[in-house]
């Protein structure tokens, strides 16, 4: 090849590489992904009676940021408790497709049909293009859901075109709602062999197929038990200080292999400090779906706040008019002493990260609550984090079941 | 070799890399210098709500009670709104913020103390006013201890710090200065921004340890409801403070703030946003859940603000910005219009191309009945100004949220033809809700907020301008 050429070629190299590569190396929540992840996903129970009116459940949201039509493989884990109490971890998968720029929405519980007649009349649920057969979610799931795009024939794709929305309902009407969780594709290495294992090993340092999950979450909270704005609105709906504030987290791993179907387990350490400067910690394990108010991680049983019985949960003491169950909890106002604390979560030694969202819950003095959900911050990544570790890297990996 | 020849060789050959590393049909990731993920030198809270019931047009504004003053509405104090601000240095040094509120309550052109709407200000100013937008600034200082957050309350501030007297953990002990005042005018309507500046100097900083949450709280009697929303932040780039502090460069090529991008191309800073992308349901969707057994209805509120504004002089964004919306529904079919922001744009979806107010919503096409799909993704584009030095992007950030009905409408719909049809309650938020003749019973809307997403960056930057100490 004459120098010229060569020239030619590697400027024409140099130039594409410089237009199709960095990403940033972090999950978002601000712009679209590769890997879509629905930390929260609940459904107790199709009558709102029977499964008391704060039964609920869960609306999906997906878009297509792109003007060519995407696919994705998505994975329903079921986290909720077997008879042991263990996490189930049953996983159910389907597909979707995405034409240029279109959202879609289905209901945990009702998944979505593929049905032309829902169109006639335009207007019901169901009306558009149905993105693929979605099955419901069997009563009592709880767990998340996770999308990954891939191409026409299976094979992961680094697009970076989902961005999605989780919203919860309670039979009593109340709502919170979370932004999904997107993890970006170096589109330059996603979908490379095996192609059914996605490496989330992209980084500053080090270029790989998806990016790293984060080193660290960050969580600002109210601290458990810390009376709502309640009080000082509407005095009468806040007797005695009976309005508490109640943080629940959620976290999932972000390593997955359901291919050989073995659940995840991640270790992670709570770091709190409260207002006055005070560092407070706690820890727990993540196995598959970890769902829990703050002060149960480290205080699984309390007293009610009325009649002084033993208790695990607030509705144990709000269905015998007995207050509410307050816990003897390092997050908890008693230990805190303040009313706000900053929260960080990091996995420890050579675990793989997590990924979560938090739900704050406002009671009045009857038990009527308030929720909201909100995503959580982040610092660094694991990859880098670990690198200079034994053993280090930590590499999470998410294992789709191989094509056949 | 001829030249001929050799052009169409090196032709060839590029086409031949292009497919290589291209075929895939690969995605360049464009970073931005505006985040809810991370921790920041700027954050901005766009939605703040205070308001104890007010007498608006005879009718208290939470109660809902007929009423003639505002002191009859908060005579029992059984309703209110309110917003936490939760505000926390993330690092392991010693922080100073420096706060401002903006109170974007319009009032009257001829009673300037009664607060008005465009929907309203008919009923509530005296004949032939005007409802004119406001902006009004007020600003504090404080300092954080490491890793320390704070909450406090809108409506009453904070006027001793938690470390106001006694110090902190670290060596040398630290000690918070300042404090937090509360909002001037109630109810209250507006935005809070916070910036890092140096502890000594009190000149903006190039750290990024800032993070913060904001809970808007609703009681009214018996009813409760809680949204809450992240901070977006503004990062700092390291070393690229200026001489001239008192101007705040967001993007563009002086950019002090923002991130600096190499995924374009040429490579070059960016700040705010080009694109928002929002996934909502459209206005009067019905939407049924718990397997068919719970109905009820939403819409859908959009919070915009400039990244542009001017606190020296107190304008923001003044010669105002262009929205342009594009709208999809789950048919793939596309839909326009377009807004103005001057300042600052709370606004119904349905709002954004009908009169204000609930006249014409039906007709909107960001209506469920005009979509015929219920969800749908907006994109919004601000259009930038003229390119002033690199700057005037006329850039802007937003907050979506959503109202649900959560009263109950009568009596339960049966469905017939099951030996056990199942009952669906529609829950409602008015007795329109419910269908011709019906009751909707303990009337109340659930709310959520969410942060939107962004697409893409600009070339051109905008600018904060902020009073020195």
């Amino acid at each position: 090849m004459s120098k010229a050429l060569g020239m030619r070629c590697v400027w024409g190299l140099v130039s594409v590489l410089a237009l199709a590569s960095v990403t940033q190396a972090e999950v978002s929540t601000d712009v679209s992904g590769s890997v879509l992840v629905f930390p929260k996903v609940v459904y107790d129970g199709n009558n709102v009676v029977d499964a008391g009116l704060d039964g609920r459940d869960t609306i999906i949201a997906i878009s297509n940021t792109s003007n060519n039509m995407v696919h994705a493989h998505c994975f329903y884990v079921n986290g909720a408790p077997d008879a042991f109490g263990n996490p189930l971890w049953q996983v159910t998968d389907f597909t979707i497709w995405l034409t240029k720029q279109q959202p879609t929405h289905w209901v945990a519980s009702q998944g979505r049909p593929v049905n032309p007649s829902d169109n006639f009349p335009s207007g019901q649920d169901g009306s558009g293009i149905d993105p693929g057969a979605i099955p419901p979610v069997p009563p009592g799931f709880q767990g998340e859901l996770k999308c990954v795009q891939i191409d026409a024939s299976g094979t992961p794709f680094g697009g970076n075109n989902l961005k999605g929305e989780g919203l919860i309902r309670a039979g009593d009407g109340d709502v919170s709602k979370y932004n999904a969780v997107a993890i970006l594709a170096n589109p330059d290495l996603a979908g490379d062999g095996p192609a059914n294992e996605l490496l989330l090993n992209n980084t500053p340092i080090n270029d790989g197929e998806y990016n790293a999950c984060p080193n660290q979450l960050y969580l600002n909270h109210f601290v458990d038990g810390q009376p709502s704005a309640i009080e000082n609105l509407n005095p009468e709906a806040c007797t005695g200080g009976q309005c508490p504030i109640r943080t629940y987290l959620t976290l999932v791993p972000c390593s997955q292999d359901f291919e050989n179907q073995v659940p995840s387990e991640v270790t992670v350490q709570f770091a709190i400090v409260n207002e006055f400067e005070n560092v407070f910690s706690a820890s727990t394990t993540v196995e598959c779906y970890e769902t829990t108010r703050l002060a149960d991680i480290d205080a699984p049983t309390g007293r009610c706040t009325l009649s002084g019985g033993s208790c695990t949960t607030d509705k144990q003491c709000l269905d015998g008019l007995n207050g509410f169950c307050s816990k003897n909890s390092v997050f908890a106002i008693g230990t805190l002493g303040t009313g706000a604390a900053f929260t960080r979560i990091s996995p420890v030694a050579l675990d793989g990260g997590v990924i979560g969202i938090a739900e704050e819950i406002h009671y009045n003095d009857n038990g009527v609550a308030g929720r909201a959900a909100w995503n959580l911050q982040q610092n660094g990544n694991r990859y880098d984090a670990t690198v200079d570790l034994p053993g280090g890297p930590v590499v999470d990996t998410i294992t789709i079941p191989q094509s056949f | 070799m001829s030249t001929k020849m050799g052009f169409w060789r090196g032709a060839l050959a590029g086409f031949t890399v292009l497919l290589t590393v291209g075929a895939a049909g690969a995605r360049t990731i464009d970073p931005m210098g505006v985040t809810t993920n991370e921790s920041a030198a700027i954050v901005l809270y766009p939605k703040l709500k205070v308001d104890l019931d007010t007498c608006v047009a005879g009718t208290c504004s939470l109660t809902g009670t007929a009423c003639a003053t505002t002191p009859e509405c908060q005579a029992v104090q059984d309703a209110g709104v309110d917003t936490l601000i939760q505000l926390t240095n993330t690092s392991e040094f010693l922080t100073k913020v420096h706060c401002f509120y903006t109170n974007t309550n319009s009032h009257c052109s001829n009673s300037p103390a009664t607060i008005c709407t465009d929907a309203n200000f008919r009923d509530v100013c005296p004949a032939g006013g005007l409802c004119v937008p406001g902006w009004q600034e007020t600003d504090f200082r404080l300092t954080l201890t490491k890793r320390q957050p704070i909450s406090w309350s809108v409506n009453e501030g904070l006027s001793a710090l938690p470390l106001a007297s006694t110090p902190g953990q670290g060596t040398p002990p630290q000690f918070n200065e300042g404090n937090i005042p509360p909002v001037l005018e109630v109810p209250f309507t507006g935005e809070l921004l916070c910036i890092q500046v140096d502890v000594t100097t009190e000149l903006p900083s190039d750290r990024n340890d800032l993070k913060g949450e904001a809970t808007i709280v609703t009681t009214v009697v018996n009813n409760v409801d809680a949204s809450k929303y992240n901070a977006i932040g503004i990062k700092a780039i390291e070393g690229r403070q200026d001489g001239n502090p008192n101007v705040l460069n967001v993007g563009g090529p002086e950019a002090e703030y923002g991130v600096f991008s190499e995924a374009v191309d040429p490579a070059r800073f960016v700040g705010c946003p080009n694109v928002l992308t929002v996934n909502h349901f459209f206005d009067g969707a019905n939407v049924v859940t718990h397997d068919g057994s719970l109905a009820s209805p939403v819409t859908t509120d959009l919070t915009i603000v400039p990244c542009e504004r001017d606190y020296l002089t107190q304008t923001a964004n003044a010669p105002g910005a262009t929205i342009q919306f594009l709208v999809y529904n789950e048919f793939e079919q596309r839909f326009s219009t377009s807004t103005r922001v001057d300042c600052f744009k709370e606004t119904q979806l349905s709002d954004i191309d009908t009169r204000p107010g609930q006249e014409g919503n039906l007709f909107s096409i960001f209506s469920a009945g005009v979509q015929g799909t219920l969800t749908g993704m907006s994109r919004l584009r601000s259009v930038a100004g003229p390119d002033v030095d690199g700057y005037d992007a006329r850039g802007i950030l937003a907050l979506v949220g959503e109202n649900w009905g959560a009263g109950v409408c009568g009596e339960p719909a049966t469905q017939g033809g099951d030996p056990k049809p199942p009952l669906q309650t529609q829950l409602c938020a008015t007795d329109a809700d419910c269908g011709p003749g019906g009751v909707c019973g303990n009337p109340f809307i659930k709310t959520t907020a969410a942060n939107v997403q962004f697409q893409g960056s600009r070339a051109q930057g905008d600018r904060i301008s902020i009073p020195l100490p």
